[in-house]
């Protein structure tokens, strides 16, 4: 019997998980939308990964959580480590990629790069307040011209000529892309603009002031795009490496960091079996009034956050105890 | 007489040498309690959307005082020195305040250098004004200075003592921001807060000697025109060597602070810098996450120094 390690990233638009053998070796992964709920998320890939994970010799020791709902996920699964997506990136790319130096990361709201020198992170960036540029701007873009944003990458090569659009804000290039297509430019033109844009505005936004050196390994659901791609290797003058498993990283890196922690337990993946229900209340405790979110497993207490003080979190569980 | 001081912008600054001023001339004190979500809810509902975020702030914290005192206390400072400038909220508070809540009992004191109009002379007349007897209110004067001047020498010897002492956690953190912002219940104190429980040791731009940081940060910037801006930029300059990181908190949508953290993501080096943007609807989760991956590269980047020592 070996050793495996669970590792689950469970993102805006997508949840993946996977299962790493203590030597390294991938056993099982799965990849799935979100859809708005990460707990049902987590079930369907927990079911996936079991089935693929039941005809070899590895066993679930340990269970790490990243992604935008580490904390939910990490309750519900009893996670030995839970930690934010930019270290489990760094983590897994290199786990892939022993001699990366850039890692630019393109996600549904996120955009982010990592800087890593002697496969250490030295260096990040994330997005500020917006998600201009990101994925969620490309596919609400892409439905704007009425084409399906799998196509995007293909109607960008396409082009001979690229239009330029404004990439700063979300806003001005839908505005700037309207005018365009009135105006008469070929839509892969646009398309292709609209990817130089994505671009430039990543490499003057997340990438201002980094020090951008090759190999560079680029990641998230943007990186299916090949229009982007190839903007990138332009503009950056760099090869630019996208791997097959790239959407996985995040997954295999938490997987990684539940193993270097050296802490172990029992998991079982009977945990889907079990009826979770979130809720949100208003403390009412004081001014702050915080809005408190919590778990229940099958109508018990788990867990909850969002309370700046034990006020709030106690009040929930007296809630739930008397429901 | 009650005078009310809100506990937003500068009184985070000033209240030692504002408390005791008062307090000697005779009038009672009252401060309005450390921001929450009531009072920043009702600094949105009163302020014009465009304002930033620490105004909202102050509206909220005025309204919290009607009621619990005879007077609310809001100076107008545009320049302690010719030549130099405040933020304009510091000069347009008074007359946001005495528009957005006309009945409100406002006691005031302008510092214009521009104009001649000096600090001591200023807050002596108001107190004038309030009757208060020319003697007493020198008087008063005089302590509040020298309580002022013994805070700031403390927040000086803070720095001092950052830069004697080996460091507590494994990794030390400058925080740069305005103390409005910093000292803050709800904008300032979760991330540091945050950060301790990291495991990060955190200083503030707040613990330095502020005429020191003045001329160091207009030796950086030499057409940096904004008083407290200067004062954040040479806390830079002076930790830069005794920090293994900073965070920048900008409040949106604050011009001065995109300045400065713009101008030391370009010309301060080799050195980690994250800037957290914070505004009314910031969600914690995003801050979180910024702020735990930033401890974890300086985590890293500390262990590698070290291995690189010790393999050398």
């Amino acid at each position: 019997m070996r050793k495996g390690y669970l590792g689950v990233d469970i993102g805006s638009i997508s949840t993946k998980a996977v299962v790493v053998a203590a030597d390294g070796d991938i056993v099982a992964s799965a990849y799935l939308w979100t859809e708005g709920n990460p707990i049902g998320a987590v079930k369907r890939v927990l079911s996936e990964i079991e089935g693929q994970a039941a005809g070899t010799d590895v066993r679930v020791v340990a269970v790490g959580t990243t992604g935008s709902a580490r904390e939910l996920i990490g309750s519900v699964l009893g996670a030995q480590v839970v930690k934010n997506e930019i270290t489990a990136h760094a983590m897994g790319t290199l786990s892939m990629h022993p001699d990366v130096r850039t890692i630019f990361e393109i996600g549904g709201q996120d955009s982010k790069i990592i800087v890593l020198r002697d496969g250490v992170p030295v260096d990040y960036a994330m997005n500020t307040l917006c998600a201009a540029g990101t994925g969620s701007f490309l596919s609400s873009q892409a439905r704007r011209l009425g084409i399906p944003v799998e196509d995007f990458g293909d109607y960008a090569l396409r082009s001979t000529r690229p239009t330029k659009i404004a990439g700063r804000c979300t806003v001005f290039a839908e505005s700037d892309l309207v005018h365009k297509a009135q105006i008469g430019y070929a839509i892969e033109d646009i398309v292709a603009g609209l990817c130089n844009a994505i671009v430039n505005n990543y490499l003057n936004n997340v990438g201002k002031g980094k020090e951008i050196e090759p190999p560079i390994v680029f990641q998230g659901g943007v990186s299916k795009n090949v229009g982007v791609v190839e903007a990138f290797k332009r503009l950056t003058g760099h090869d630019v490496i996208v791997d097959e498993v790239g959407h996985l990283m995040g997954a295999v890196g938490i997987a990684l960091l539940a193993k270097s922690s050296g802490l172990e337990g029992d998991f079982d993946f009977a945990v889907r079996e079990f009826e979770f229900q979130t809720m949100g209340d208003e403390c009412g405790g004081c001014a702050n009034n915080c809005e408190v979110v919590y778990v229940l497993r099958d109508g018990e207490f788990l867990d909850g956050w969002g309370a700046r003080c034990g006020t709030g979190i106690e009040r929930a569980r007296t809630a739930s105890a008397g429901r | 007489m009650r005078v009310g001081l809100p506990r937003a912008l500068l009184y985070h600054k000033y209240h030692v040498l504002w408390t005791t001023f008062l307090e000697e001339c005779g009038f009672t004190t009252v401060v309005s309690p450390p921001t929450n979500r009531r009072i920043l809810e009702r600094g949105v509902a009163l302020a014009v959307d465009e304002s930033c975020l620490p105004m909202k702030v102050l509206l909220g914290h005025i309204e919290s005082l009607s009621g619990r005192c005879d007077a609310v206390f809001v100076p107008r400072q545009e320049a302690f020195e010719r030549g130099e400038h405040l933020c304009v909220k510091f000069m347009g508070a008074y007359d946001i305040v005495r528009n957005t809540i006309p009945d409100l009992r406002l006691v005031t004191y302008d510092v214009n250098a521009d104009h001649g109009v000096d600090e001591r002379r200023s807050m002596i007349a108001m107190a004038r004004s309030l009757g208060v007897p020319a003697r007493v209110a020198r008087r008063a004067y005089v302590l509040a200075e020298a309580a002022q001047h013994a805070h700031e020498v403390e927040l000086a010897r803070l720095q001092q003592s950052v830069a004697d002492s080996p460091r507590s956690g494994d990794v030390r953190i400058l925080v740069v921001g305005h103390s409005y912002n910093l000292a803050d219940e709800l904008i300032g104190a979760p991330i540091l807060g945050y950060l301790r429980t990291l495991g990060a040791e955190v200083v503030t731009s707040d613990e330095v000697d502020k005429a020191l940081a003045r001329r160091t940060g207009a030796s950086m910037s030499p057409t940096m025109k904004w008083r407290y801006n200067k004062e954040l930029l040479g806390s830079v300059e002076l930790y830069r060597d005794m920090v293994d990181g900073i965070v920048f908190v900008v409040t949106f949508p604050c011009g001065p602070d995109s300045l400065m953290a713009e101008l030391c993501a370009r010309r301060v080096t080799g050195i980690p810098m994250t800037t957290l943007v914070l505004d009314e609807l910031a969600g914690e989760a995003g801050t979180r996450t910024r702020l735990e991956s930033f401890v974890d590269i300086l985590r890293e980047r500390r262990r590698r120094a070290h291995l690189t020592v010790v393999g050398a």
